[in-house]
């Protein structure tokens, strides 16, 4: 899987272009997070990752069914 | 005798189909009048109706669309053209609707499109070129999945410079070994072309 890897000039308000984070990263973390839960997440979800702060949110709302993960 | 099997046209979000003359005008406000549209082949340049369509269908192999699954929304157009069956390989092209393009969509859309072709035609690999601005949306991608085998220095202009045009490849090794899991085809491609007889 790929990552960021050690990026001192990372903030948590970067937009993910700004980060470096491409799709290839959004749908290996996506896949690897719907096969370890079984869970699918829904579009609402990912159509709105803007900035890592988005990502951050992402994470920690995995187990919040009202942040658009569907069974 | 090992049954065929229909090429994989529907991955975990998305699904793949024939473009068709319906599709034109989304392509259109994306690749040519879109705020993304320098992006695409045609670098902010407005062809004629017909020189547009006549692009689309230029030495066009397979032109798909990849449409999410749950409401039927166009992600990106996909092209496989310049077929060269005597040594396996293609060209591809993308268009994807920059609301996705960081988004997990895109990649699916490519990663489904890469698996199509690899069951579908005997390839060995699938080239892309791009300007490097453009590259820089999928650098990670191109790190880790493909191999740059060209690169034509200060080659296009844009916004007053002259950038680099990367001209790269993906293996069929690669397509079955990673891409056909993300896209929810493990084991669906062939790492290696071989003949059945009857």
């Amino acid at each position: 899987m790929v990552s960021l890897g050690a990026r001192p000039d990372i903030s948590i308000d970067m937009t993910l272009a700004e980060a470096g984070v491409d799709s290839l990263m959004l749908v290996e973390w996506a896949v690897a997070i719907e096969d370890s839960t079984g869970r699918v997440l829904g579009d609402a979800l990912l159509e709105n990752l803007y900035t890592l702060r988005d990502l951050e949110h992402y994470f920690n709302s995995l187990s919040n069914t009202e942040f658009g993960m569907d069974q | 005798m090992s049954l065929s099997l229909p090429p994989p046209t529907v991955g975990r979000r998305l699904r793949l189909r024939a473009l068709s003359p319906n599709d034109y005008q989304w392509m259109h406000d994306i690749g040519v009048a879109g705020d993304d549209s320098w992006r695409w082949r045609h670098r902010g340049s407005t062809p004629s109706p017909e020189a547009e369509v006549n692009g689309i269908w230029a030495d066009a192999l397979v032109n798909h669309i990849a449409e999410r699954r749950s409401d039927n929304r166009p992600v990106a157009f996909l092209s496989a053209m310049r077929a060269d069956f005597r040594n396996g390989h293609c060209y591809i092209a993308v268009l994807a609707d920059p609301k996705f393009v960081r988004s997990p969509y895109a990649a699916e859309a490519v990663g489904l499109f890469l698996v199509y072709l690899m069951t579908s035609f005997p390839l060995r690999k699938i080239y892309f070129e791009t300007p490097a601005f453009n590259a820089e949306q999928f650098a990670p991608a191109l790190s880790q999945l493909c191999v740059t085998e060209g690169c034509l220095t200060e080659y296009e202009y844009h916004d007053g410079r002259y950038w680099d045009y990367i001209i790269a490849s993906i293996s069929r090794s690669v397509i079955a070994d990673r891409v056909a899991t993300l896209v929810g085809h493990s084991g669906r491609v062939p790492a290696d072309i071989e003949t059945h007889n009857v």
